[in-house]
């Protein structure tokens, strides 16, 4: 009889999420992707029919190919071949994979590493699982479901071997979990000229790890940091899109002043390029320099002498005179392009903020446990695969990037005036790529995503954590289908959203931000409205008060729009009314007891409120002028 | 023989359980906390505050000294109830029809594989029979003793809800309190530029409750000067990251004793026990318990005289947990180890023994072999039955 094998493989956690920045994060997903690929190529090549990941072309299981492959396997074994030796070879060849790069990390890096921990190490860092029963030929559902079970089983014993812990030795700045392999001397001094004079002798090491002065990296860090040169866009970049799309758009003098301050990054060393992405823009590179006080920064640590403990990065240590000048004259370039008084452009600071988006299919495990057999399963593998590549182009086009498109998982960093936009096409094309499967989910398979808005400032780990949380408060209902919005101010309380699909909250957030901008909604409102909700708390939810409220609110919008137009009034109290007889957000502990319908509604302006500054930039000038508003 | 004291410890400031990510100028500006305080954490203050109302000199001498003392917990305790950390053998799940979602547990038990079934890596015990698909739901992080007592008697709870409330016996993990710190320039009395750094410290409030949760500790010593200086504590004093305050009491016993449905469970006689831990554990060979030979699965747990046979374990992903010695020429960040969680269930078949004597011996007493460990109160044990 043939066999049901499945397969797991981490540490996720170790991979994924202990990171820094936006390339350690693309780097851990990639090279675990690489690890569960080299296990799906050594089960394919043992004649094992993969279910899960379906590649549906000879190239996909090729090392290093386009093809995303997420952490679980499951195949089909033919009866002849043994499930427990296929396991073990998977094993060898998922530790082969990760000693390819962890080699060439150490290649790159050898005088940095104290190579007894690095070996130590790097021998003890997969967790790798697997389960198998027999496959009836009638009976693939009660398989499947058995060997997930198993695995599941298997996993619940998480064996594992004592550290070889040593004494004297920081540990890993990203997750503390192991011990730095970074080379150490006898004091903290010592231990800084050491890095210093290595990482000076080799320029592109240092540029790769970008090491802070202090920062400490266990061999999984390093490996992320060194082993491949393949730069990636920073969450800066992304923040600043918007702005950069404007001066575009309005070209000219702007645009040519930007263009300078491109050329200038291109020939430093403290800049680094934005990889694939951001190619066809006029600045593809680390947006920190197009931000006054992160440049002031800059310029303030590589003008510090090297001794100078408030110097953090070994980066800045590598900064030729040359670099300082190209600074200096970023600053003045910047200038002219923020200013508002008469030689400059008045394009501002660019909006800071950022949007991570974090998407999951909904009741993904219920469906698939409804499949009756293989063939099914492995068509909705290969649409799961058909997503994740459209996803990524998707966000790609909402000039955005993924760090991870994996079967129905999404994570991808995209700037504020898009986000809203590549959240329904997401949500679209998920329907519409498994809506074969509509039968088998009652009803079109859905996809929850949460989008939280943040300075890009805040640590990654925040960030990373953020979307996290606005994922789970869109998914926080029985039916799922939700779209919940979480915007982080730099100071104060966030403000959440949440709503689900079939409400439209996309359009309606698209609505709002577009009568902010074209003054129809004050700025003022939205907290007027706020404190509507407060008045409102313990109100009975009775036909009579949705009536006073709506009366109270239209008196507020007839006051408080800059530019009254009872028509328009009239739209709004339409949504309005909508509005206050649904229950927006899940119980945040935030706004409890207030009156829940306006204070969603309110949590949508403060929302909108914030988003439609990115809008405005992204139209640049032009389109500001035109409209009679601010610079 | 040792006397016995209890210390309750209340917050008065969120209290950081440092990870072992380094801080400091260059090396990281946020101070982490983990989700609760590890043994080792308690078990220094407890020595440090020891040597300080004794005044020795913290020479090698009263280093051996101190560390012969032996301290247990922390756990938490509320309006004189100790809680303990939620077990893994339960799994909570959510299952909904239309806008009705229900919330179940079943228990995680071994079982054994059927022909032609397998795992990998090899195993030497049988795995856990998991009987559901749904995803777990999210749940308490800890249990009163109440709850406990009735689970490790194998009898019925009350399936954890999804909102958490102390009084009704589950609590909620701590919120973790962050807060954003300037440096200031000592000539100015000004925030220096750039020199932003944040601590992420444990809130120890209870919604809506004016008591406090506490933190018990229980200390053995051959000292009767020290115990009599404990059992009548009363001060503040300073523990974790950045030295928050919290306000040190002697108390009576807050419950360190087996529940009575456990009395009564192994009053029946059980053929098989439970291990939960109590308190993360540090094992000599990882995950197994030190004492269970590896050859048949068999041993005799510290403190006791009852043979067990290793069945099946419920054991999560490693912990790390380090820490910064301030022995002597040991100054320095301390080697990294690996902790079993707590929570973790160990599965035993009894094969010599009276599995009563477990209670009477071993109830949250260390199943560490380890010296050192066992002192400062890593793996302390739980004990309840179950049907084989």
């Amino acid at each position: 009889m043939p066999t049901l094998l499945a397969l797991s493989l981490g540490p996720v956690q170790g991979f994924i999420a202990a990171a820094r920045r936006t390339r350690d994060l693309w780097f851990g997903s990639f090279i675990l992707s690489e690890i569960s690929k080299s296990v799906a190529r050594c089960v394919h090549d043992y004649g094992g029919q993969l279910i899960f990941p379906a590649p549906q072309t000879g190239t996909d299981l090729q090392a290093e190919s386009a093809f995303n492959v997420s952490n679980i396997i499951l195949a089909r074994l033919d009866p002849r071949v043994s499930p427990g030796d296929i396991a073990e070879s998977a094993l060898t060849e998922a530790q082969r994979c990760w000693k390819m790069y962890a080699d060439q990390a150490l290649q790159n890096g050898r005088k940095l590493i104290s190579e007894n921990l690095w070996g130590e190490q790097v021998d003890d860092v997969l967790e790798f699982y697997a389960a198998w029963c027999p496959l009836s030929d009638n009976d693939y559902r009660t398989a499947r479901t058995n060997v997930m079970r198993l695995l599941a089983g298997r996993k619940a014993c998480r064996d594992f071997l004592p550290a070889k812990g040593h004494a004297g030795i920081p540990k890993s700045s990203l997750d503390g979990a192991r011990e730095s392999v970074l080379a150490c001397a006898r004091t903290r001094e010592e231990t800084r000229n050491l890095r210093r004079k290595v990482l000076q002798e080799q320029p592109e090491l240092m540029q790769r790890l970008r090491l802070s002065v202090g920062e400490e990296l266990d061999a999984v860090a390093f490996t992320k940091r060194a082993a491949i040169k393949k730069p990636f866009p920073s969450v800066s970049r992304v923040a600043a899109d918007p702005w950069i799309r404007g001066i575009e758009r309005d070209g000219g003098g702007a645009e040519q002043v930007l263009k300078e301050i491109a050329d200038l990054c291109r020939r430093s060393s403290f800049s680094t390029g934005s990889g694939e992405y951001y190619r066809d823009s006029a600045f593809p590179f680390d947006g920190e320099v197009l931000y006054r006080g992160r440049l002031g920064s800059l310029i303030a640590d590589a003008t510090r002498g090297d001794s100078d403990p408030h110097k953090w990065s070994y980066g800045e240590i590598g900064l030729s005179q040359k670099d300082v000048n190209s600074l200096e004259q970023i600053k003045t370039l910047l200038s002219k392009l923020q200013s508002t008084h008469d030689d400059g452009f008045s394009f501002g600071e660019p909006n800071p903020y950022l949007a991570v988006l974090v998407a999951d299919g909904d009741k993904m495990g219920k469906l698939i446990s409804s499949f009756e057999d293989e063939g099914m399963n492995i068509r909705f593998s290969q649409a799961l695969s058909g997503f994740a590549s459209e996803a990524k182009k998707v966000v790609a086009e909402c000039q955005g990037f993924t760090v991870y498109t994996g079967g129905d998982d999404v994570l991808g960093f995209v700037p504020v005036d898009q986000v809203i936009q590549c959240a329904e096409r997401l949500h679209e094309a998920f329907g519409r790529t498994l809506s074969e499967f509509e039968v088998m989910a009652d009803g079109r398979p859905t996809l929850s995503i949460g989008v939280a808005i943040c300075h890009f400032l805040e640590s990654l780990e925040d960030i990373l954590r953020f979307g996290r949380d606005a994922e789970r408060a869109a998914k926080n209902r029985p039916e799922g289908n939700g779209l919940a919005i979480h915007l982080y101010p730099r100071s104060g309380a966030p403000i959440l959203f949440r709503d689900n699909w079939s409400n439209e909250p996309a359009a309606r957030m698209e609505r709002w931000i577009s009568m902010l901008r074209e003054g129809l909604l004050s700025d003022r409102t939205a907290y007027d409205l706020r404190d509507m909700a407060v008045d409102y708390a313990g109100w009975p939810t009775t036909p009579e008060t949705t009536d006073a409220i709506k009366k109270d609110l239209q008196r507020l919008l007839k006051r408080k729009s800059s530019r009254g137009n009872e028509t328009v009034l009239e739209s709004v109290a339409n949504d309005v009314s909508i509005a206050l007889t649904r229950v927006h957000s899940a119980k945040s502990g935030l706004h409890d007891g207030f009156h829940l319908g306006i204070m969603g509604l309110a949590q949508e302006w403060l929302i909108a409120r914030s988003m439609a500054r990115a809008y405005d930039q992204a139209a640049g000038q032009g389109a500001i002028v035109a409209a009679g508003g601010p610079a | 023989m040792a006397a016995e004291v209890f210390i309750s410890v209340t917050p008065r400031d969120p209290v950081i359980a440092r990870d072992g990510r380094p801080f400091g100028m260059g090396q990281g500006n946020r101070m982490r906390s983990l989700a609760f305080p590890v043994p080792s954490m308690t078990a220094g203050a407890v020595r440090t505050l020891i040597g300080q109302l004794a005044d020795m000199r913290f020479d090698e001498k009263d280093v051996r000294e101190l560390k012969n003392i032996s301290v247990s917990g922390p756990l938490p305790c509320y309006k004189g109830k100790l809680f303990f950390p939620a077990p893994a053998d339960i799994f909570v799940y959510e299952s909904s029809s239309g806008s009705e979602v229900q919330r179940n547990h079943v228990r995680l038990r071994p079982s054994q594989m059927k022909p032609h079934e397998g795992t990998y890596p090899p195993l030497s015990v049988s795995p856990i029979l998991i009987t559901n698909d749904d995803k777990p739901a999210d749940s308490a992080a800890f249990w009163s003793s109440d709850v406990m007592g009735n689970w490790l008697a194998d009898l019925d709870i009350v399936t954890p809800p999804k909102e958490q409330n102390i009084d009704d016996g589950y609590m909620p993990p701590l919120k973790q309190d962050i807060r954003t710190h300037v440096k200031i320039d000592p000539k100015l009395y000004a925030a220096e530029e750039s020199m932003l750094f944040s601590t992420s410290g444990l809130d120890f409030t209870v919604q809506g409750s004016t008591e406090p949760l506490e933190v018990s500790l229980r200390v053995e010593t051959d000292r009767g000067e020290t115990a009599e200086k404990l059992a009548t504590l009363g001060l503040f004093n300073p523990l974790g990251g950045e030295r928050r305050l919290t306000l040190w009491r002697g108390q009576p016993n807050p419950g360190w004793t087996p529940p009575q449905p456990v009395n009564e469970a192994f009053g029946k006689g059980v053929q098989a026990v439970r291990l939960i831990l109590a308190t993360p554990a540090v094992y000599r060979d990882g995950w197994r318990p030190d004492w269970i030979a590896p050859s048949d699965n068999v041993g005799i747990p510290p403190h006791s005289n009852v043979t067990l046979k290793l069945m099946s374990a419920i054991v999560n992903r490693w912990q790390p947990v380090s820490g910064f010695s301030f022995e002597r020429g040991k100054t320095g960040p301390k080697p990294i180890r690996r902790m079993v969680p707590s929570g973790s269930v160990y599965f035993f078949k009894v094969m010599q023994g009276n599995p009563m004597d477990l209670l009477r011996d071993c109830w949250l007493r260390s199943t560490c072999s380890g010296p050192e460990v066992a002192n400062d109160g890593f793996g302390l044990g739980l004990w309840g039955a179950w049907r084989i």
